[in-house]
């Protein structure tokens, strides 16, 4: 089947016709899920070499399950959300873990005003200071503020209520804003 | 309301902290090529050792087994079971017809081989 005759197809329903040999199907669920894949980890661990390694393995784990996939009761999206999930936390407990002030300053100050790396730091800001934050505190916080999901998506990537995903954005949100009240020039925001 | 705590201190509020996360979503977080490459040659490798897998190899079979496969295996041996229930019912409790026509096949049998032995010596001995 043509690529672009896939587009209709779901990813459950491409899941299986990979599974039977399908190397369109391969092609098509590569480019559907590997960006978003690779996203993901990348906003959890902020290090986009470490973010490859974690896309191509939570992919592998993909094409391994495939004979084994059960239609109907998962979304393949929020299967590999998990397992993206639980690899960066594996991986972030693993590194030392480096204070918030560990982090480099923007080496050039006047660099820094203009907009790309204006964002650049802010984003440098953000990450270390989700680091920061609990394992499962930074997963609810980047799912929702992030990656655009709604609650009880995340509550099924996490395996929790709708209510304990609320409790987690809400006191992830208090943490990052707490965190990140010395780095105000850094942001951009010391005017205010 | 800052409480007395400097400005350059204070907490984020929801507006600047939606901002950081409108930032880190324009992010540039597309995927290289040679992740792409990487991660549809491992989808390719494996289709390819699933399929592999997948051929039923020809079963092994002992001498006995090919043997007893060669007389019929199971359902040749259940119709030789039953053939011979049936004759051991057959046996013990005969239909009524099969009774009489079979006790006059032998008693028909019975006297054709039967030889009267006495009908000359009575004569022989009664003379003396």
């Amino acid at each position: 089947m043509a690529l672009d005759a896939m587009s209709e197809v779901t990813d459950e329903a491409l899941l299986v016709l990979f599974a039977n040999g399908d190397a369109d199907a391969a092609r098509s669920l590569n480019v559907r899920l590997t960006p978003r894949v690779f996203a993901q980890a990348m906003r959890l661990l902020g290090n986009r070499a470490e973010a490859e390694d974690v896309a191509q393995e939570a992919m592998m784990r993909l094409w391994k399950i495939a004979p084994e996939w059960r239609q109907g009761e998962a979304k393949v999206t929020t299967w590999l959300y998990r397992v993206v999930a639980n690899l960066c936390t594996d991986r972030l407990r693993k590194k030392p873990n480096v204070g918030i002030d560990a982090i480099p300053e923007p080496e050039d100050e006047r660099a820094s005003a203009a907009e790309g790396l204006q964002d650049q730091a802010r984003n440098t800001a953000l990450y270390s200071a989700l680091d920061q934050l609990p394992d499962r505190q930074r997963q609810a916080v980047v799912l929702r503020h992030i990656e655009g999901l709604g609650n009880p998506e995340i509550a099924e990537i996490m395996d929790i209520s709708t209510e304990a995903v609320e409790s987690l954005t809400a006191r992830g949100k208090r943490a990052l804003a707490a965190a990140l009240a010395g780095r105000r020039d850094e942001l951009g925001y010391s005017d205010g | 309301m800052n409480w007395g705590i400097p400005m350059d201190k204070r907490e984020l509020d929801d507006l600047e902290l939606d901002a950081l996360f409108a930032s880190a979503r324009g992010q540039d977080t597309l995927p290289s090529g040679d992740l792409m490459e990487r991660v549809l040659s491992d989808a390719l490798a494996v289709q390819t050792l699933a399929q592999a897998n997948s051929t039923p190899a020809a079963p092994r079979r002992r001498w006995w087994q090919a043997a007893w496969m060669a007389v019929g295996g199971w359902p040749a041996m259940a119709g030789l079971a039953t053939a011979g229930v049936a004759g051991i019912w057959i046996g013990v409790s005969p239909p009524e017809g099969l009774s009489d026509s079979a006790s006059a096949l032998f008693a028909l049998e019975t006297d054709g081989y039967l030889v009267d032995v006495t009908s000359g010596f009575s004569l022989d001995l009664a003379e003396g």
